[in-house]
């Protein structure tokens, strides 16, 4: 087996060009499991640790220049496009660093560190990266469903040049990405979601499995509730585990926005996002169980999300 | 309290001997070792879990890179023949496969890897064939016969008193069929064994085993070699659980067989999904228990028929069956019972021993019956236990042993029910909304509620196992005062070692720092039995007293030469001296052994102990099935998410009845992981089964707790010690284990007011059941 650890996007590109089929790692938690169960078995593999994609910057997008909240000012990926502020995350930005993000004025980068901070154990933690969680596809993904619920944005380097896709182009299904052939996920651009002063948000990760942690989410909720004078100025609803990839519950979000919490509205939000699950049922759980726990986690976040309000 | 600092005898709080080892990560384990021109092994085995053999395709097996060996049925010299009890074994499937994970071949190569690359070019072709997939089809005329013989394996029956005496008494019955789940051991080292030929065909093996002396019989039979020319030397052990009692002569077995064929050592370590699928489980069992009860809770007796799903093997499950139904009336007073439990072969997953040993099972259909009885008459659980418990009145079990402890079931309800602040909410309405997933009943989403479960247990082998229920201890003192104990039961992490030191530093009177313990070699000690049913602590510890008292006897006569003419037996030996308690004067440990080897003494002996016989009578299940009995209540508080079925357990009081805690802080370990394994298997653990197929065979998909999950234990010890015990000591290992079970399963169904009757309680059974509550229920929306 070759393994390769360029040290710049350009070489990485290269090297995959010549090497059709080879794997790219990053912290290798899922390549490397697979690979040892013989579910996977790559001719060649791109380490990617040596591309300087590990720090992450908050570009606040004005003109001064970006704050460099870690060592190493490398930005990832494409820095042409003006987004707007947000953060700029390298693919092998681990969830470790990523649970440290702190978000005081709740801007949605919060529900990313939260995400993060719930992905397997202490040790996976420190070496699973934010692309891999991408990369891997898998609809259970915690930190994938948090970017889902913040619109994320996706960028990619190949041979065509570097690109940006919206989030929910990039995921197609259990175990597939839109990435095509030679090329490989540079970052993530997390927009911060801004928000009035006289607002309150609620914004977290929660799953449902069998035990309180290291659990594959049976179902999981990634959610912003922004509320300003009783009414919901933003909603993000975002579900892993009870699709082919994480969805977001859009008529519920739709339905919510620009109207109060209450009970009768919770209701109907949770019966719209259940309605928006499309589950299936496999040995963790039943697509029953699954719409089921849809419900509970929409009103359980609904809920509190009202009293926050009041 | 008063911090203990003493450093000798039983009772003192000192670091077990093994514990730096391990903590460090110097112990060194099977997978560790490496001895040179080893080869490695690796097992081919079947997908499918019934069928015939069409081929095995091994063509191309052996000309795949570094592959010296394979093995099948028709190359195997020995008898194909590998059974503990029954021989319907074989190490190698001939014709026929059973079960998923059955070896079908042999491997041995180069390298580990090179061995496991040569299975998966292995393309056996099997035809798939009828199974049996549930236990409760298993003895209908219809079901496949899994063995020509039929599947019922056998019957075990308890007769006492007259059913219909008791039938026309009663005013009440309750019935219920309770469905058990398994549970895998998930030993944090899995099976394996390094097999080393010597010269004139002698084995040297070495074994993650709690049973050396197993390993070494099944090893023999199959080799026709002598039990003086097989030395099995148990390796550190890291969890057993009864994982490793019977199952690990077969990866031993496999590796032995390979060897001689090679002239050449052979290592097999079985990688994980490999022995998820193909090592032994709890048994899963379906209970049919009617008890007959009176309207003042009082109860009369039962009718109870008990399933038990072997797999494809007997293995062990006839003892395991064997114990559930002793054990299947739990510690009440009954003036008749009618018991009838199946071992049934399906084509499962293997059944064998397992922590509690068919008693966990039975014990939450015991103690969920006796809950229900308490709610049906309004009465609280706890009263109707206390109204029908054993006690010095009536001290009789459904077996018909009369327990002299009969007293110390009442005392640990009592402390645990003082101790846990025992208030359960049956009596309140429970018919509300709690479970609607609606957001005005968010309040009524959390559910509290406490479950109770008191047991007894027997502490060591059945009365069948009676040949092998006996054990030894040998020991040297050396001439600088250290000294070496060498005994028959194996430490798997469980703390026998330091029980044993501190039974040997009580009995010499010195530190247990002195003294080194070793793990099992069995050319160093006679077969002690095997190291199960809560007894290692009874036989090492018997047999060291006995081999101290020997040693003790020798060096008190020097001592009292030493002293000048004192009399030999009023001596006493204590904090590193033997003293004479009249004048005071003592002579230290270390001098009168240096006087013993001055004398050219024998400064070693050889400690055996030999229980009591006792009487007991298969066709009526009736008579002396155990040495003692160790009773124990364990009272669990759980909070239920009705809106995900998620249980928490927040906490747990444990009253144990333990004769003396030998050493303390592996005593508390022993309570608390129990505790917490028997968590996992009551509310999460689920072994998912697909034909026989195990669809999680691995800890990504089957959950064990972690550190997040446990609850708070609290421990309540009572020590009023046992005359057979060493220093009183009773038995803990499984008695740690078995009432917690039913205490989450009569909890969860306290919490939420319906009547639970499978384990193991996962959030998706435990939110149908309140589904099914609501929809049965008039005021559930």
């Amino acid at each position: 087996m070759e393994y390769y650890r360029p040290t710049s996007v350009e070489d990485a590109v290269q090297i995959l060009g010549r090497s059709p089929g080879a794997a790219c790692m990053a912290g290798g938690t899922d390549l490397v499991v697979a690979m040892r169960s013989h579910k996977r078995g790559p001719h060649a593999i791109v380490d990617l640790s040596g591309l300087g994609l590990d720090t992450w910057i908050f570009d606040d997008a004005s003109n001064r220049p970006a704050k460099v909240k870690t060592q190493g000012t490398k930005k990832a990926g494409n820095d042409e496009q003006r987004l707007g502020p947000g953060w700029r995350i390298g693919a092998t930005v681990t969830m470790a660093v990523l649970k440290t993000l702190e978000d005081e004025d709740n801007l949605g980068v919060g529900l990313l560190a939260d995400a993060a901070s719930q992905v397997g154990a202490t040790q996976i933690q420190n070496r699973a990266t934010a692309g891999g969680n991408l990369c891997n596809g898998s609809p259970a993904a915690d930190a994938v469903c948090a970017m889902v619920a913040l619109d994320a944005l996706i960028e990619i380097a190949g041979p065509t040049g570097a690109e940006t896709m919206p989030i929910g182009k990039f995921l197609l299904g259990p175990g597939r990405v839109n990435l095509e052939p030679g090329q490989f996920l540079t970052g993530i651009f997390v927009p911060a979601h801004d928000m009035k002063k006289s607002s309150v948000a609620l914004q977290e990760y929660r799953k449902v499995g069998s035990r309180t942690s290291l659990v594959i989410a049976v179902a999981g909720l990634a959610a912003r509730t922004v509320l300003d004078k009783g009414k919901v100025v933003e909603s993000r609803l975002a579900l892993s585990s009870v699709a082919p990839t994480c969805i977001r519950a859009t008529e519920a979000e739709a339905y919510l926005t620009g109207g109060p919490l209450s009970p009768d509205r919770i209701r109907e939000a949770s019966h719209l996002a259940r309605e928006e699950a499309r589950p299936i049922t496999d040995l963790r759980a039943t697509d029953q169980y699954r719409k089921e726990m849809v419900s509970a986690l929409v009103t359980d976040h609904l809920t509190r999300a009202a009293a926050l309000a009041q | 309290m008063t911090k203990d600092c003493r450093k000798w005898g039983v009772g003192a709080r000192t670091v077990r001997p093994d514990a730096e080892a391990k903590v460090r990560g110097e112990a060194l384990y099977l997978a560790d070792m490496k001895v040179n021109g080893m080869l490695h092994a690796a097992l081919v085995t079947s997908p499918v879990a019934s069928g015939h053999i069409e081929s095995l395709g091994l063509d191309h097996v052996r000309e795949e890179p570094g592959v010296q060996i394979v093995l099948s049925a028709d190359d195997l010299r020995g008898a194909n023949q590998i059974g503990i009890i029954f021989d319907d074994q074989p190490l190698l499937a001939a014709g026929r496969v059973r079960m998923v994970g059955e070896r079908l071949a042999l491997i041995a190569a180069d390298s580990e890897e090179q061995a496991w690359a040569a299975v998966r070019a292995a393309k056996p072709q099997i035809a798939a064939e009828p199974g049996v997939f549930d236990v409760a089809d298993a003895l209908s005329p219809n079901a496949p016969k899994v063995h020509d013989s039929g599947n019922l394996i056998k019957e075990f029956v308890m007769h006492r008193g007259h059913m219909d005496d008791i039938e026309s008494r009663a005013d009440l019955v309750i019935e219920g069929e309770y469905r058990i789940g398994g549970q895998e051991h998930a030993y944090m080292e899995g099976q394996g064994a390094i097999v080393i030929p010597g010269p004139g065909g002698t084995l040297t093996v070495y074994s993650s085993t709690q049973c050396p002396f197993y390993v070494r019989q099944r090893i023999c039979r199959m080799t026709g070699l002598a039990e003086a020319d097989v030395r099995v030397v148990q390796t550190v052990t890291g969890g057993a659980f009864g994982g490793k009692e019977d199952y690990p002569d077969e990866p031993a077995c496999c590796a032995a067989v390979l060897a001689l064929r090679a002239h050449r050592p052979v290592r097999l370590v079985l990688p994980r999904e490999v022995d998820f699928q193909g090592s032994t489980k709890r048994h899963r069992m379906v209970v049919r228990h009617q008890l007959y009860a009176l309207n003042s809770g009082r109860i009369l007796g039962a009718k109870v028929e008990i399933l038990v799903d072997a797999g494809a093997y007997a293995g062990m499950s006839t003892v395991v069956a064997e114990r559930a139904n002793s054990s299947c009336i739990g510690p009440y007073h009954v003036d008749a019972v009618q018991v009838s439990t199946k071992v049934c072969y399906t084509n499962n997953l293997f059944g064998g021993p397992f922590r509690g040993f068919g008693a966990p099972q039975v014990s939450a259909a015991h103690e969920q019956q006796m809950n229900r009885l308490a709610w049906k008459l309004g009465l609280d659980p706890v009263a109707v236990r206390r109204t029908n418990l054993l006690n010095h009145d009536r001290p009789t079990l459904a077996t018909g042993e009369v327990l002299p402890c009969a007293d110390m079931g009442p005392k640990t309800l009592d402390e645990a029910v003082f101790h846990s602040k025992w208030q359960p909410r049956w009596n309140e309405s429970v018919k509300s909304v709690a479970g609607v997933i609606d957001p005005e009943a968010q309040g009524d989403r959390y559910r509290d509620g406490m479950g109770v479960g008191t047991i007894v247990y027997g502490c060591s082998l059945h009365h069948g196992g009676l040949l092998l229920d006996r054990g030894g201890a040998s020991m040297i003192l050396q001439a600088d005062g250290t000294v070496n104990v060498a005994i028959g039961v194996t430490e798997m992490g469980q703390g026998a070692l330091a029980a044993a030191r501190a039974i040997a530093s009580q009995g010499l009177g010195i530190s247990q720092e002195r003294i080194r313990v070793r793990e099992v070699d069995s050319a160093m000690v006679p077969d002690s039995g095997p190291t199960v049913a809560s007894r290692a602590t009874l036989i090492a510890g018997r047999a060291i007293m006995d081999a101290t008292k020997i040693l003790a006897d020798r060096l008190r006569n020097i001592a009292a030469d030493l002293l000048g003419r004192v009399p030999a037996p009023q001596l006493e030996f204590g904090n590193d001296r033997i003293t004479d308690p009249v004048s005071g004067r003592f002579v230290s440990f270390s001098e009168a052994v240096t006087a013993l080897y001055g004398r050219r003494e024998n400064p070693a002996a050889v400690g055996w102990f030999r229980p009591p016989d006792r009487e007991y009578d298969d066709e009526s299940g009736q008579g002396g099935a155990y040495i003692f009995y160790a009773f124990a209540t364990q009272v669990a508080r759980v909070r239920v998410d009705t809106w995900t079925g998620m249980v928490q357990v927040r906490q747990v009081t444990a009253a144990h009845d333990v004769g003396r805690a030998i050493h303390p802080p592996s005593l508390e370990g022993q309570i608390q992981g129990g505790v917490v394994q028997s968590m996992g298997w009551a509310t999460m653990e689920d072994l998912l089964l697909d034909q026989g197929v195990l669809q999680n065979p691995g800890f990504t998909n089957y959950h064990i707790p972690t550190a997040t999950d446990a609850p708070d234990v609290r421990i309540v010890l009572l020590e009023e010690g046992t005359p057979e015990g060493p220093y009183g000591a009773k038995g803990i290992g499984e008695p740690s284990f078995i009432p917690g079970g039913a205490a989450i399963l009569g909890a969860v169904s306290d919490a939420l007011g319906i009547e639970l009757t499978e384990l193991p309680l996962t959030p998706q059974r435990v939110r149908m059941a309140v589904e099914a509550a609501q929809t049965s229920s008039p005021e559930g929306k």
